[in-house]
């Protein structure tokens, strides 16, 4: 049997199947495509403007380095005009963080890129291993998730930079609309297929330009090109509900490999469809929703791999279960007593489920929050409450290690009177 | 056993459909499936009827029994000893059985150009059956013909309850079912349909549908199938949900069937979420001026999609003639297509 030739130049050897629609095609035609595709959704939802300063969002992940490569790649070909530097997080996981920084500081030396790296130990005065050791491996995902957020902005903020691009992949899109269903999170739902979310206060838009690329396609680009990257994923528990809905997007594929898309259409579709109450901003123009700023909804590292742990499920089957029991008895004493008004209980109970966002400062940090208090310092609240005892440890034991005493200092002075 | 007449029939109140003393008798359309759903609405408001009337009260509404023989695309055959059973049952109701392929007898607007070859081998034209799989076998996927058939199946119940001027369609779809159509509707690309598919009272079509078991889960109506005197379960006949041996055969709904199945077990107040969640979506407003999808009548929302990476704006199905004006079709009929 003769090599198939390649679908698009008819010239040379067919080698990669396209997971998207199982078309043929050569290596050649593969990256140009591959990188063509983004370049028209980036053109599409102009999402670049000339001179631009972009930030990376880099975790040295195969996602956020195809990202770095094909950005700098099209920056050069049509010039965009960016400049592009990279970004990275530390959350401060050993075995797993540390080790993919190294894969970062190599991309920025291969790319020529200017890296930033921010730790949570500085912001935040704790490291995920802290966290983990205090909290347990349950429900640690939501600390990661809200701090990497803030971390993002404050180091775009330091670097000067209003636009932070992120490697969410249409895999990780499709799989947050299954998510956001299952958990009936309605204002996570309108916004977490927006290419572009941008909030209100911070300045600081963020957008996915991967959006519509498959994971597989982009495990391909990266094979392919050769690039570095780093395949460990976190060593911590996963979110059941992402680890549930990624299993799904998996098998959908297996079924109609045009699913992934097929929900983020959905997904971008039911966007329209919440209620203006809900989705808790106004429309800021085609498909950018203004908001603020949790477009990737909790936790979202999207390492989960399906092996759930069921912890985050059961939780919410338990409130759920004592929601309903609380509503039926409701419902049936308002039935009763108001036999000749059916709408009674409705009218009730609508304004608490359609509260509207009001967005504000954090009393503390001064962050973007819809609360008085900001979710990163609520939760640091409660890791400080039972910090104290090492605290004076350390300071007794470690009195001339000033860096980290500093360190401490400046976490306390990020949020002053958290001892309340 | 009162729980689960309780929801179903404070459902009807909700969407004003037991009819007052003073409104006139409605005839409401019951499609039945023989699934354990279909059967036990049918119980139900067949209890509530024949209480009605021992109490020499106005009924309020007339049911009309629809059953949708699907044997020409389904292995096992329609049972007609089921529907007599039904019938000596539920003696005070009107029955109907159509086939699937009857579709063309209704004056709904279904078939596609690209269907127009099934319609003719040459010779002359083609009875329904063959004309009908023909088209199912012109589908590119097992998917794709659950789905088609899916569609068909909603537009000649609805087709149907015009023709008979019925007031109301009570589909028995319960809370797991809404659950998977929620989802395999999203896996679909037809998540912009959704309102219009498993809201109670939606507009679609110009006739009122409702869901009456919305708040109960399969396996509760299970429970209810083997407890009433005497148990329903000889009426019900469902198609065993077996997992198909090659990934060829498998599809969307039947996958999302399998994962709700376990979801239910596990977490059935998360199925109950999904269907309040999907609930609260907005229909978009008749004023945007949407035209219907030619397959499946749902409004077509097309606008150009980055996830595409063409310049195509809506897909349009070229007529067979080759004029301009194809049909319109909406996103997720163009995939199934």
């Amino acid at each position: 049997m003769p090599p198939t030739p390649c679908a698009l130049c008819n010239a040379s050897r067919a080698l990669i199947i396209r997971p998207k629609n199982h078309q043929k095609l050569c290596k050649a035609c593969f990256i140009s495509l591959f990188e063509t595709e983004i370049h028209n959704t980036i053109t599409a939802n102009s999402l670049f403007s000339p001179g631009e300063r972009v930030a990376i969002g880099a975790s040295g992940g195969k996602d956020s380095t195809v990202l770095a490569s094909v950005l700098k790649t099209l920056n050069e070909r049509y010039n965009y005009g960016l400049k592009l530097m990279l970004l990275s997080i530390d959350e401060g996981i050993k075995g797993y963080r540390d080790d993919s920084l190294q894969t970062v500081k190599r991309n920025a030396v291969q790319y020529e890129m200017p890296l930033e790296i921010v730790g949570y130990d500085e912001l935040y005065g704790w490291t995920m291993d802290q966290v983990v050791s205090q909290i347990g491996k349950k429900g640690n995902c939501t600390y990661c998730g809200v701090f990497r957020r803030q971390a993002l902005d404050r180091g775009a903020a330091r670097l000067g930079i209003k636009h932070v691009v992120t490697g969410h992949n249409a895999d990780d899109v499709a799989e947050t609309v299954m998510m956001n269903l299952l958990r009936g999170d309605l204002p996570r739902l309108a916004r977490a297929t927006s290419i572009v979310t941008a909030s209100a206060a911070s300045e600081i838009k963020r957008s996915k330009p991967l959006k519509y690329a498959y994971e597989k396609e982009i495990v391909l680009y990266a094979h392919h090109k050769g690039l570095d990257y780093f395949t460990t994923e976190c060593i911590y528990s996963p979110e059941a509900f992402r680890g549930s809905a990624r299993t799904l997007i998996k098998s959908l594929e297996r079924v109609r490999p045009s699913a992934i898309l097929d929900v983020v259409r959905s997904g971008e579709d039911m966007a329209r469809l919440v209620p203006a109450e809900v989705s808790g901003g106004h429309r800021g123009g085609k498909d950018v929703i203004v908001n603020e700023g949790e477009a990737e909804g909790d936790g979202g590292c999207g390492s989960a791999n399906g092996r759930a742990s069921g912890g985050e499920m059961a939780d919410m089957e338990k409130q759920l279960l004592e929601n309903d029991g609380a509503r039926d008895n409701e419902t049936e004493i308002t039935v009763n007593g108001h036999k000749h008004d059916p709408n009674c209980n409705k009218s009730n109970r609508m304004p608490k489920k359609l509260r509207k966002q009001q967005m504000g400062k954090c009393a503390r940090c001064g962050y973007l929050s819809s609360q008085d208090i900001c979710k990163a310092c609520m939760l640091l609240e409660g890791l400080n409450k039972n910090r104290p005892k090492t605290q004076i440890q350390v300071s007794v034991e470690e009195e001339d290690s000033s860096p980290t005493l500093t360190r401490r200092m400046e976490g306390l002075t990020v949020i002053p009177g958290h001892q309340t | 056993m009162k729980y689960v007449a309780t929801k179903v029939l404070k459902r009807l109140e909700t969407n004003k459909l037991r009819g007052g003393f003073k409104d006139p008798q409605r005839t409401l359309l019951v499609p039945i499936s023989f699934g354990v759903s279909s059967i036990v609405l049918l119980h139900v408001l067949n209890q509530q009827l024949s209480a009605r009337a021992e109490a020499g009260r106005h009924s309020g509404y007339n049911l009309h029994i629809l059953f949708v023989d699907e044997s020409a695309v389904l292995k096992h055959a329609f049972l007609p000893d089921l529907l007599d059973m039904l019938k000596q049952r539920y003696p005070s109701h009107t029955y109907t059985v159509v086939s699937l392929e009857d579709y063309c007898d209704y004056d709904f607007d279904f078939d596609l150009p690209a269907f127009a070859d099934a319609r003719t081998n040459g010779h002359g034209v083609l009875d329904k059956i063959t004309r009908f799989k023909r088209i199912l076998s012109s589908l590119p996927s097992a998917t794709s013909r659950a789905d088609m058939i899916e569609i068909l199946r909603r537009r000649l119940i609805i087709a149907f309850a015009q023709k008979h001027a019925c007031d109301s369609i009570l589909f028995g779809d319960s809370t797991t079912r809404l659950a998977e159509k929620t989802l395999s509707e999203t896996a679909k690309g037809r998540g912009i349909s959704l309102p219009w598919l498993i809201a109670d009272g939606s507009p679609s079509h110009g006739i009122n549908c409702t869901y009456p078991l919305r708040d109960l889960l399969r396996k509760e109506l299970g429970a209810y199938v083997s407890m009433t005197l005497p148990p329903l379960t000889p009426l019900v006949c469902e198609a065993p949900s077996q997992t198909p041996t090659s990934s060829k055969e498998t599809t969307i709904d039947g996958l999302m069937t399998q994962y709700f199945e376990s979801v239910e077990q596990n977490y059935p107040s998360i199925v109950a979420n999904v269907v309040r969640t999907s609930g609260k979506l907005l229909a978009p407003s008749i004023l945007e001026d949407i035209d219907a999808c030619t397959l499946c009548g749902c409004p077509i929302a097309n606008m150009s999609w980055g996830g595409d990476q063409l310049d195509s704006a809506v897909p349009r199905l070229a007529d067979g003639s080759g004029s301009e004006h194809g049909k319109a079709i909406c996103y997720g009929c163009a995939r199934t297509v």
